[in-house]
């Protein structure tokens, strides 16, 4: 689970580059059952993997349609992630994407709506 | 052009919807996975191949730090007779866990006890277990073995480049790499690099910071594959990065190990299991490699002097180095299965 912030740079044909940076929570798993010892040596199980923070940076690049009245936009993403503390270090994931995104623009719905008290 | 400030909010959730089973998997190509919990560390043991051979053989990995992934690699030709139990030890190959404290020799003993126990929990069924240790490895499977009763829980140990006396490496490792050095030297063999190492050796008459230890450690990997006669593998394909399990995770928790001064201190400079090996009398098969610069055969012969076991068996693989399973994978999982079919 991750928060960030971040900017995007929207060129007049609707293509835009971003970058983002997040902060956050991760809850690990680890398959199948994991097993524990109490101190008379009696096997257990319990819910394995552990929290961990993490920080991640993003950069996007994609185009959106919102510029021809279509509120969605395509992007492809490539993030890094460092995940700490992980045993004696951190660990870093690499990861991508690509996705739609619906684009909710009130800067827009305003104008419209304006333009529809204007019109009444 | 607009600039656009965004929040983000991301949850991003998998969930599982599987059923973990309290029992291990009974196939003739079992990929079962459990983990170990100890000491702020969930130790992840995989448990694959013939499990319907009712025989698991334990690997535990040396480095320290190195994880089960390189053996793995190498590992189906026995897979296909007998199930092989990969642990990866505390704070190594994908191990996870948030708190690097309580890393000390006893505690690695203590956790493989705990995994002999979570393997004989979960198969229970009249199997049999052996352990394999390898290099450093093979020095914690010694002093388990040589401690309380707990070879009784084997049919047998395999003993593979695994050195029982932790604190004699270092020396060892030097006077291997100079008398090599010498013998390439005299042969014309890449001259320039074994001069280097030949000098790296009497710059460093002993090896007393892990610094240097790590460098000679280094020496002695590199230069085993200038040797003519040692057979060459390799570790990079698609599966080392795009396999079931994290290559970051190997590299991260193996270097990070490293950093722990205390336990590698403790590891090569305070750990000699010398005195249990004549506790030790189950069979043993010891598997080296001719041309093992990191532990050299002296480690084995003073292994064959000390064990108790009347049943000894030596295997020397003529084209490797300290990784025999790699260099020679066939005729040493030959010799294991040799060995496994004729204690069983």
């Amino acid at each position: 689970m991750t928060s960030g912030i971040g900017s995007r740079k929207l060129r007049e044909s609707g293509l835009y580059t971003g970058h983002q940076l997040g902060f956050g929570l991760m809850r690990t798993f680890t398959p199948g059952q994991t097993y524990t010892f109490d101190y008379d040596g009696n096997i257990s199980t319990v819910a394995g993997g552990y929290f961990y923070g993490v920080a991640q940076f993003s950069i996007e690049l994609g185009k959106n349609f919102s510029v021809k009245n279509i509120p969605f936009s395509s992007y492809i993403e490539l993030s890094g992630m460092v995940q700490f503390p992980y045993n004696s270090g951190v660990l870093f994931h690499v990861m991508g994407g690509i996705g739609i995104r619906h684009e909710i623009d009130w800067i827009k719905k305003v104008k419209i709506i304006d333009k529809f008290k204007k019109q009444s | 052009m607009r600039h656009i400030i965004n929040f983000s909010f991301v949850i991003c959730i998998i969930i599982f919807f599987g059923c973990s089973k309290d029992e291990g998997v009974m196939s003739t190509d079992a990929h079962d996975v459990f983990a170990v919990r100890s000491n702020g560390n969930d130790m992840t043991v995989k448990v694959e191949g013939n499990t319907l051979s009712k025989i698991i053989i334990l690997f535990v990995h040396g480095g320290p730090g190195e994880g089960s992934w390189i053996f793995n690699k190498f590992s189906a030709p026995l897979k296909e007779k007998y199930a092989i139990a990969l642990w990866d030890q505390s704070n190594s190959g994908t191990s996870q866990g948030n708190n690097s404290k309580n890393q000390t020799v006893d505690n690695t003993l203590i956790n493989l006890d705990k995994v002999v126990k979570a393997l004989q929990h979960r198969y229970n069924n009249n199997f049999e277990f052996y352990l394999m240790g390898h290099s450093c490895g093979g020095g914690f499977s010694a002093g388990y073995l040589g401690a309380d009763n707990n070879q009784s829980q084997f049919q047998g140990y395999i003993n593979i480049d695994g050195a029982h006396n932790l604190t004699l490496v270092k020396e060892y490792q030097r006077e291997e790499l100079l008398k090599r050095a010498e013998i390439e030297i005299n042969k014309n063999s890449n001259t320039e690099q074994w001069k280097e190492m030949k000098q790296f050796c009497i710059d460093h008459p002993s090896i007393n910071t892990i610094e240097d230890f790590s460098q000679l450690s280094l020496n002695c990997g590199n230069s085993t594959s200038l040797i003519d006669s040692v057979y060459t593998y390799s570790l990079v394909n698609s599966s080392t990065f795009f396999g079931e399990y994290s290559f970051l995770s190997y590299l991260t928790n193996w270097s990070s190990l490293w950093k722990h001064e205390d336990y590698i201190k403790e590891i090569f400079w305070e750990t000699d299991f010398t005195d249990r090996l004549p506790n030790i009398t189950i069979p043993t098969l010891v598997v080296w490699g001719k041309f093992d610069l990191n532990l050299s055969y002296q480690m084995a012969q003073n292994y064959l002097d000390n064990v108790g076991s009347v049943d000894k068996e030596v295997v020397i693989m003529e084209h490797s180095g300290h990784y025999p399973f790699a260099h020679e994978p066939e005729p040493t999982f030959n010799a294991i299965i040799n060995f496994v079919e004729r204690t069983k």
